[in-house]
């Protein structure tokens, strides 16, 4: 399998966390063509936990920001032509999208980057060991990070609820 | 694994009831967290909220996706479905209602872990509460509405199939013959269902109020097949010596 097809299979997943971790679409395509570019440039060794490398590429891709050169700007026009056309959204996908990022912004507002980072990899169905792997930390550490981050969440929708009432 | 001591009773620490649930134990700390937690009321309550509040949590993300992926659900959607599946009012299940009833299952679940008569109270209305929002989820005997098939690499001789959770209706096929592929497909009931695909095998995040049916189809070379719901073994097929294709069915309502 080339690195087109190995990203191919991997980019819904990738779009779909990106959209959840940043809140933006335009980001979430941004990143995931830029970790499309590392995969080609610089791809990494073992294939065996490509999908893991993935999210990680694209993780920091999002936390670090990107320089857009000359080269990047013709290799992402690049990447554009072969990773999924995107389009236009329609108007009742546009109303949903409103929606749904608004309540992503809020259940993720209380945890820090690398508390979403594992959530968001643990909703993805990542093993806590890649996870750990993809965030730098002991595989140990990932069950009593997502339980502190979900109780964050929760208090967030509690207050939430409170300012609505 | 961490007993925290409170008092004179040890309690499970809230990341091994995570650890627990997403089936990161070795075995014997399996056995040893299982059975405190049939010993322990404190604990089972405590591992039962947790459950609840991962399962909104997993319900909000679901319904976030990027916009392209939920055009082209949408349109896979509308493909597949029989004609008149999608009439005039009828909205689908990740339509922007449920947005709200995410979140507002979520913040039901918050009281969870505050007071006891709203645990009481989202313990018996988990269900009533989705359902009197989004509308009753689909049955069996609906057209479903969208399919989807997803390909793994099974490892060794033996397979394992692993439901994290019961479901209130649905049914597993499992199929070996001598022209099987290594192919999983997900016949959706609510969209929700999710196939993920491990070294030791294919894990199933199925939902509680999902009405799926699942069909797999294995390679001959295998020699046993293991299904697994919510950590229990609930059956055990042996492919050794077989000639013929053979089918297998688990009720999963009935685990």
């Amino acid at each position: 399998m080339n690195a087109d097809e190995l990203f191919c299979k991997h980019q819904p997943a990738l779009l779909r966390y990106l959209t959840r971790y940043t809140g933006d679409p335009e980001i979430a395509a941004d990143a995931t063509q830029h970790a499309y570019l590392k995969l080609v440039e610089s791809p990494p060794r073992d294939h065996a936990n490509l999908r893991a490398w993935l999210f990680t590429v694209a993780t920091n891709v999002v936390h670090d920001g990107w320089k857009h050169d000359g080269r990047t700007q013709r290799l992402l026009q690049s990447a554009e032509s072969i990773l999924e056309p995107q389009g236009p959204p329609d108007p009742q996908t546009s109303a949903e999208h409103a929606d749904q990022l608004e309540l992503a912004s809020k259940l993720l507002t209380r945890v820090s980057d690398k508390e979403r980072t594992i959530l968001l990899m643990w909703v993805e169905g990542f093993a806590h060991k890649e996870i750990a792997d993809a965030v730098g930390t002991t595989t140990g550490t990932i069950g009593p990070t997502i339980a502190r981050a979900l109780k964050k969440i929760s208090k967030q929708i509690d207050q939430y609820m409170r300012e609505d009432v | 694994m961490i007993l925290s001591t409170t008092q004179d009773c040890q309690h499970v620490d809230d990341g091994d009831l995570i650890r627990l649930r997403d089936g990161e134990c070795p075995l014997t700390e399996e056995r040893i967290l299982r059975d405190h937690l049939d010993k322990c009321h404190t604990c089972r309550e405590n591992s039962e909220r947790f459950e609840q509040l991962a399962d909104g949590f997993f319900d909000a993300m679901d319904r976030i996706q990027h916009p392209a992926a939920m055009r082209s659900a949408r349109q896979k959607a509308m493909n597949n479905a029989p004609i008149g599946a999608f009439a005039a009012g009828t909205q689908p299940w990740h339509g922007h209602r449920s947005v709200r009833v995410a979140a507002v299952v979520a913040a039901v679940l918050a009281l969870t872990l505050t007071t006891a008569p709203a645990r009481a109270m989202v313990a018996a209305g988990w269900r009533a509460v989705k359902t009197l929002f989004v509308g009753a989820p689909p049955t069996m005997a609906e057209p479903q509405q969208a399919t989807s098939l997803v390909s793994f690499v099974p490892q060794g001789d033996a397979f394992l199939i692993d439901f994290l959770h019961t479901q209130s209706r649905g049914a597993l096929s499992v199929v070996v013959d001598t022209v099987s592929s290594a192919s999983a497909r997900v016949m959706g009931g609510d969209g929700m269902d999710e196939l993920i695909v491990l070294q030791a095998g294919l894990r199933v995040r199925n939902r509680t109020t999902s009405a799926a049916s699942y069909e797999l189809r294995l390679p001959q070379s295998l020699r046993a097949i293991e299904v697994r719901i919510a950590g229990r073994t609930v059956a055990t097929f042996s492919t050794a010596g077989m000639t013929q294709a053979a089918r297998w069915e688990v009720d999963l309502s009935n685990p």
